[in-house]
């Protein structure tokens, strides 16, 4: 039952990689009203992919807290940190620094833990 | 005006994911439970029970406020806001859900905020806004 956590984590990472890509380039002023950066975001193709990706991830997460005690998987999606901040630096050529690199390993080894059960 | 915007994009979030999630856990534990031979044996799947319903839209609406909340504030401020639902969830977990909550756990959630904070204090964690 393990590979339904697995996929969502990696239905997470896609997800929030696509919302990246649907505001990334748009330089949303921090004076913007609220409404119009909702419209601006709602008309990229990018965020009705991660829109689609994340229901997928709401019904295998729905399927997975069947098998899980929620304790057990919600920390264990922490997972996806590691994972989407490699894909940050993948696709967004992101900055990799030692804080990012510390703090994903403290996430892996907490993630770890949890699979000592 | 300021502290309105932080409850509704940052607070507000948080407590809609974990409220749902625990709505959410909790409808399917309920819908888990052993059956009298009174109710029906072919009930309808979790998903459309009306509080699993409510509950993935506490989940989604508070996802779509985080994603203005990233746009809006440096991550390495908002980040760290995502702990408490690491925190509350297992929390909550033990003494909401009865679920039985080891060490292993708390040890785990322990290193994930840890993580959390530390990736918030990367000076990379913003991207660089241009004014127009």
């Amino acid at each position: 039952m393990i590979w339904k956590l697995i996929a969502i984590v990696i239905l997470r990472t896609a997800a929030d990689l696509s919302f990246k890509a649907s505001v990334f380039g748009l330089h949303i002023s921090p004076r913007a009203k609220l409404g119009r950066t909702v419209l601006k975001i709602i008309s990229r193709p990018f965020l009705w992919m991660g829109l689609v990706l994340g229901a997928l991830n709401v019904v295998v997460w729905s399927s997975a807290l069947q098998d899980f005690d929620l304790s057990y998987a919600y920390p264990f999606l922490s997972f996806s940190f590691v994972t989407i901040i490699i894909g940050g630096r993948v696709f967004f050529n992101e900055t990799l620094d030692r804080y990012k690199a510390i703090g994903v390993t403290c996430i892996t080894i907490g993630s770890c833990l949890l699979l000592l059960q | 005006m300021k502290i309105i915007r932080f409850f509704c994009l940052v607070l507000l979030p948080v407590l809609m994911t974990t409220s749902g999630e625990f709505l959410l856990k909790h409808s399917i534990n309920a819908h888990q439970a052993p059956q009298t031979i009174s109710q029906p044996q072919h009930q309808p799947s979790p998903l459309r029970q009306p509080k699993a319903i409510f509950a993935i839209t506490l989940i989604t609406a508070g996802g779509i406020l985080w994603l203005v909340a990233m746009s809006k504030y440096e991550l390495s401020f908002i980040y760290p806001y995502l702990s408490i639902n690491y925190i509350s969830i297992v929390i909550g977990s033990q003494w909401v859900l009865h679920e039985s909550v080891g060490w292993t756990r708390y040890a785990s959630v322990i290193f994930i905020v840890i993580g959390l904070l530390l990736i918030s204090r990367s000076p990379h964690s913003e991207v660089q806004k241009k004014e127009p």
